[in-house]
């Protein structure tokens, strides 16, 4: 999930997210943003996975592929929290 | 000082003698002059009064809401302890709120001049009080065009006032400078008249000959200001400017900002860089979306001025979409 130090905002169906940590400031776009939103609660990724092939039209392997990239490039940025999924 | 009850008490009963005022939509009574419209009324939202003098420029207490230190020593820290704020101006002065945020008290620190403090109330303080308890405040000077309103935007020395003072003179009316309050009203956001003081960079003086000469005076701070009538009733606002000059320019440009690039321009223009609180710095970043995606937001390549060619007031009016009696307004 998104971590606490950062605000973020819905501007039109895009999204910006500044870290309070850093300074910086991103943009995201519509699906961005709708990921983000999602984001802001505890959420297992293959949540977002099957909400994302529900609400756009995108095949499975390039959607997961995708989002394990957004995933990846906010975490590596600090911005978001990952926990392993217990069974 | 500590503020003990009786003496809030006696502080918020306005005296006869103090100075009416109306300023960013707060009534004040204060016993300082300020470069503020005179208004009288039968109740105040805000009481200033002239405090003891400090005995040293020691941080005031309590949680860090905003600072800002330059090189030179100077600079503020404003903190929120359980009386109230505290707006400490280094090396000038610290200027205390009650713990109901009702009354503001002004203390010299050691070796200053009280020259500075009714700017510093009626700037600074009254920005980040403001701030602080939410509402929306820009860095940015505004003017009415018709019954419009366009503001202006930027870091300082970057020609708002300049912009604002050649506006008014060819025909627009003063609404503030340098500190905006905006209020939400329908879909969009409305001006709060501000100072009716205009004050002119070195360089921008030459703007002072378009107004009355008994118009002009210096302040403390070796600025020429220029005395205006204000509108007094708030305006919708139209759009924001971000004024970029240029000496290599000879015709004007809006370059309309959208979404995220107009938000981060607001961001990064204010005056949010001070804000050290997490929950004000949050407000800010909520109320700047609304702004951004309500009001049009545009950078303008301006060619250098004063003077400013009679097409730039053409090309203000255009970009606002002006129609007549209104358009035609500008000279």
């Amino acid at each position: 999930m998104a971590m606490k130090d950062q605000l973020s905002c819905d501007l039109g169906g895009q999204g910006a997210v500044l870290s309070l940590k850093t300074d910086l400031y991103y943009e995201l776009n519509g699906v961005g943003q709708r990921i983000w939103t999602l984001l802001q609660q505890p959420i297992a990724i293959t949540e977002i996975r099957d909400t994302l092939l529900k609400e756009y039209q995108v095949e499975p392997a390039q959607c997961e592929q995708d989002l394990q990239r957004f995933i990846e490039d906010m975490w590596a940025e600090g911005l978001l929290e990952i926990q392993e999924e217990t069974a | 000082m500590s503020y003990a009850v009786s003496e809030q008490t006696l502080e918020l009963q306005a005296k006869a003698t103090d100075y009416g005022y109306k300023l960013y939509g707060l009534k004040l009574s204060s016993e300082i002059a300020l470069p503020a419209v005179s208004h009288q009324s039968d109740s105040y939202d805000l009481i200033v009064r002239s405090g003891e003098p400090l005995l040293n420029d020691d941080l005031p207490g309590g949680r860090i809401l905003a600072t800002l230190r330059w090189k030179d020593g100077r600079g503020f820290t404003h903190t929120e302890t359980a009386t109230g704020y505290r707006f400490h101006f280094h090396g000038v002065c610290e200027i205390r709120s009650d713990s109901a945020r009702n009354s503001l008290t002004a203390h010299l620190l050691p070796g200053a001049s009280q020259g500075l403090v009714p700017l510093l109330i009626a700037g600074n303080t009254l920005a980040f009080l403001l701030t602080f308890e939410g509402e929306c405040v820009l860095h940015a000077s505004a003017v009415a065009l018709g019954e419009t309103a366009v503001a202006m935007v930027g870091r300082s020395g970057t020609g708002k006032s300049t912009l604002a003072a050649w506006l008014c003179g060819a025909g627009a009316s003063l609404i503030t400078d340098d500190i905006l309050r905006l209020q939400r009203c329908g879909s969009g956001f409305q001006c709060v008249p501000g100072t009716p003081y205009l004050r002119l960079r070195q360089g921008a003086t030459s703007l002072a000959e378009y107004f009355p000469p008994n118009a002009s005076f210096w302040t403390v701070d070796a600025r020429l200001a220029v005395r205006l009538e204000t509108i007094q009733q708030a305006l919708s606002l139209g759009a924001i400017v971000i004024p970029q000059p240029s000496r290599s320019r000879t015709d004007i440009e809006f370059k309309r900002l959208r979404g995220p690039a107009a938000h981060l321009a607001l961001l990064s223009y204010g005056r949010l860089g001070a804000l050290k609180a997490n929950d004000v710095l949050s407000r800010q970043f909520d109320w700047l979306a609304d702004l951004a995606m309500a009001v049009p937001v545009y950078e303008v390549a301006i060619p250098w001025g004063p003077p400013f060619d009679a097409h730039i007031a053409r090309a203000f009016e255009d970009m606002l979409g002006l129609k007549k009696p209104y358009a035609g307004v500008l000279a």
